[in-house]
This record gives C-alpha cells, structure tokens and sequence, in this order.
C-alpha cells in the first residue's frame, strides 16, 4: 500500500518535473527540484553567502551549501518562475498584513526584502552592450557621480562604476533605496569592489532624500512602484547636471503586486518634453538641457 | 524599491538592443518648448515654429545674410538650427558665423545650437569605397564627388568646407559652447551625416 502510495506521488511529482528525495511514515515530504551538484551559485551569490556566513559567524562553505538547498527548491533557482509563484503566494498569505496600497508599501518593502534579495542576487551582473553610447561622454570626465535610486542590488550602476574606474576617472555612487536586509550585504560588497558609495535611506517621511547633482541617474525598475512618477522624476531631475544619462524603463509594465503605477507612458513623454533625448528605446536617455 | 519579479534577462535584452537616438524627436520638443527658435539657411525646408532665415529662400520669413543675423536678433533666441549650411562656408566664414551663433543666444537663458552636415569621415570612406574617380559621363558629376564639393547647381551650392564630429566639436567649444550630443549618422540623408548639439549656458 505504501509502494503504491509512493509511486503515485512520484507520478504526480514527476509530471511537474519534481522528484521524491524522501518519504517517511510520518508523512514529512522532502522535494527538491534538483541536486544541488547540478547547480552553481554566480558571483552575486557567493558574495551574499560569504556576506552572511561572516555576518553569522558561520563557516562559508556551509551557507553555501543551504544557499544551494534554497536554490534546488526551486525549478530554475531563485531566478525562475516557480520562484516567482511562490512570492506571489506569499504576497497573498500576508496580504492582511503588508498589501500594496500608497500607505502600506515602504513597511511591505521592508517585510519582503528577504524575499527580494535572493531574487535580485540570481541576477547575473551585467554590462551594457552598447557602452560607448552610455560611457563615452563620461570617459572624457575627471569625476563623475552616479546615483542609483531604488538600487536593489545596484548591478547596473557598480558595472558602471567598475569601468569608469578601470578608465581612471573617480567615481562617487550614491545608492538610493529603502532599508532592508539589502542595504548592509550592498555596502559590504561597495567596499570588497572598492567602489566608493554612499547609501541614502528612504523613508516614508522622505521618500527622495536630499541628493547631491550627479551626472547619472539610474532608475531601473522603480518608477512602476511609486504612486507619482512623474512627481519622483521632477524631484530627481532637479539635481540631474546637463549632459547626462538617465538609465531606467520606462515601457509600460504589468498590473501586479506593487507595481501601482504600471503606465509609465505619461512619464516617457514627460522625460522627452523636459529636455532628454532618447538614445536607446524606453531605457536610455540623454539631457541635453 | 525593485520587484523581484522581472527578470533582468527581458531588462538586459532592452539594455542590449540598438541604440536609435531619436534627435529628430528632440528637435520637436526643443523647437515646441523654445521661446525664440531660428532656422539658419532654410532652403527648401523651412521648420514649422521656427524663424526661418535664408538670404535666397523663397520660403525665409526673413531674408538676410548670416552676417546680419546680430542685428535682427538681439540676443533673444534660446534655440538654433543649422542644417546643411556650414559645408558652405569657407572656414574662416564658419568661425564668424559660429561666433555669431553664441553672440545671439540670450544670456538669460539656456540656448541650443543644433548644427548638422555632410560627415567627412564617412564621406571620405564611401568616396575610396566607391572607387569612383572618373565618370562615364563628363556632363554628369557623380554624386560621391558631390558629398565632397557639392552639387553646384549654382554659386550657393558649392562646398567650401568639411568637417568630422570631433573638428565641429573642438570648433564649438573654441567659442564657448558645451557640446551635449554629437552623433553619426543624422539626418539620414544619401550623403553621410553628422549632428552636433551645443548649448550656451545662461550666466
């Protein structure tokens, strides 16, 4: 009875590509996708899991390990959909508790960060394909400053950053988001990169924290999850120099959790009448004035 | 304030795709915004919004030489189109009318200069490219050898200079001009290209 049992969950399992690794007759099912062997953690990974094994006085090689379990959970990792399923579970669970709505969303950033940042850290860090569009004004400059607003894990501003520095010129990062787990792990690996950065909080009570001018902004994945953009990006533009770049996106996103501002279109034709040209489709944008 | 639930594979896709510099979609802003815009050298192209200036034009709402443009604008215009005109001019004529470029930009505010004309890099190129020095017919001059010293129709459409995006760029800030953008190829025309965009800026 207990073979056949077994054979059917296997059966079921196998049709959603899952495996029994094992089963007791205290019904305790333990799943994973895959083994761990089958699977490496990249660079962003290792860092958050030297990060953490340093932050808990735990040996490296240990958490690595867990972090591979968390991994194997998971079809595709952190970074797949099912990953995905299940933070929109959780979004579901604690709805009563940490919704979406304008007064409720700094405390639901900061309950779900967890969540987030082992999403962000299965991002591969990345470059840009087309840098001397982006860099090539900035080459030519002494100093340049970044600002990087609700950075989440900053990959496209440290990359930034790492090649402007590697050309000689001295760069400052600012780093912009609301305080969570996020913000120790960032400026931990600022300085293993030796990226000099400053983190700036944002708070409920202030939102955009007094910036510096700076000569890039970027802010990718932000303007969606505010109830104002073109107010957030007024705000910003104040202390954006002439000449420089703007990285974000601005096509119009999907209605889901947090994304309470899903139509950015408004705000595309806002940057383009306020002086930015359009240098790549719905994500690069120059000031020119 | 990122949401884990876009995959950065979609975003790097976006970051990896072509660039396209859409200037002409600039333009409209800039010339919509601009209290007082000019078009240099219209010809047969006069800009809606704009004043159109052209000593020869039919369609000049004034006609004047570049030289008289300091007495017809005093110090009021915030943006300034060229298109096509500098290629022209002799180069000592283009230093003058640079120079007069910045006298009539308003010192209030920030003011445009957006210059385009032929590419003289990838004039060149396609010149050696084509291999085209003599011409079957000697009425006919080839159109590579007119990017070069213009279609000469008559006196006006002579080339008298040519320039690279980093000899217009160092000419500009000769005079006092940051250069905001400089980019090949614009227009898209069958004669390779440039634009540059200067701004004065207010004091």
């Amino acid at each position: 009875m207990r073979n056949k049992l077994k054979q059917l969950i296997q059966n079921v399992l196998n049709f959603f590509g899952l495996r029994i690794v094992k089963i007791s007759i205290s019904n305790s099912i333990k799943i994973q996708r895959s083994d761990s062997s089958d699977h490496k953690l990249n660079e962003m990974q290792i860092n958050l899991a030297a990060w953490s094994a340093k932050r808990n006085g735990l040996m490296r090689g240990d958490v690595e390990k867990r972090y591979l379990e968390s991994i194997c959970a998971f079809e595709n990792g952190h970074g797949g959909s099912e990953f995905r399923s299940f933070c929109d579970l959780s979004y579901k669970i604690f709805s009563p508790l940490f919704g979406d709505t304008p007064g409720e969303l700094h405390n639901s950033y900061q309950f779900y960060g967890t969540l987030h940042l082992l999403r962000m850290a299965s991002y591969p860090d990345s470059g840009f394909s087309n840098e001397d569009d982006i860099l090539g004004d900035l080459r030519s400059k002494d100093e340049v400053v970044i600002l990087d607003f609700g950075c989440g894990l900053a990959q496209k501003s440290r990359s930034i950053a790492k090649k402007l520095k590697v050309n000689g010129t001295k760069v400052h990062l600012m780093l912009a988001d609301i305080s969570t787990i996020r913000k120790d792990f960032l400026i931990w690996v600022c300085e293993k990169e030796q990226i000099g950065c400053a983190f700036y909080d944002c708070t409920e009570a202030e939102p955009i924290p007094e910036f510096p001018t700076f000569d890039v902004l970027v802010a990718t994945e932000v303007f969606e999850h505010v109830n104002n953009p073109i107010k957030y990006f007024d705000t910003l533009n104040q202390k954006f120099k002439p000449n420089g770049i703007l990285i974000t996106n601005v096509c119009d996103h999907t209605n889901e959790f947090m994304h309470i501002s899903p139509r950015l279109e408004p705000l595309k034709k806002h940057i383009l009448n306020n002086g930015f040209l359009e240098v790549q489709e719905n994500t690069i944008f120059k000031k020119i004035i | 304030m990122p949401l884990p639930q876009i995959k950065l594979s979609l975003l790097d896709r976006l970051f990896q795709s072509k660039s396209h510099f859409k200037i002409d979609q600039w333009l409209i802003s800039r010339r919509a915004k601009a209290e007082k815009g000019i078009n240099i050298g219209c010809g047969n192209h006069p800009i809606d919004g704009l004043i159109n200036v052209d000593k020869f034009s039919p369609y000049a709402d004034i006609k004047i030489d570049f030289s008289q443009l300091e007495s017809a604008f005093d110090k009021n215009v915030d943006h300034i189109e060229a298109h096509h005109v500098i290629e022209h001019l002799s180069f000592s004529q283009v230093n003058e009318f640079i120079k007069i470029c910045f006298n009539i930009l308003s010192n209030n505010k920030i003011g445009t200069l957006v210059i385009t004309c032929p590419d003289m890099n990838k004039v060149c190129k396609k010149f050696l490219a084509n291999d085209v020095v003599e011409s079957p017919n000697e009425d006919r001059i080839p159109y590579v050898w007119k990017m070069i010293y213009g279609s000469q129709e008559h006196e006006g459409m002579f080339h008298r200079s040519g320039f690279t995006e980093k000899s217009l760029e160092n000419l500009l800030r000769k005079f006092g001009f940051e250069i905001m953008l400089k980019h090949s190829p614009f227009p898209n025309r069958s004669t390779p290209s440039l634009c540059v965009i200067a701004v004065k800026n207010e004091k």
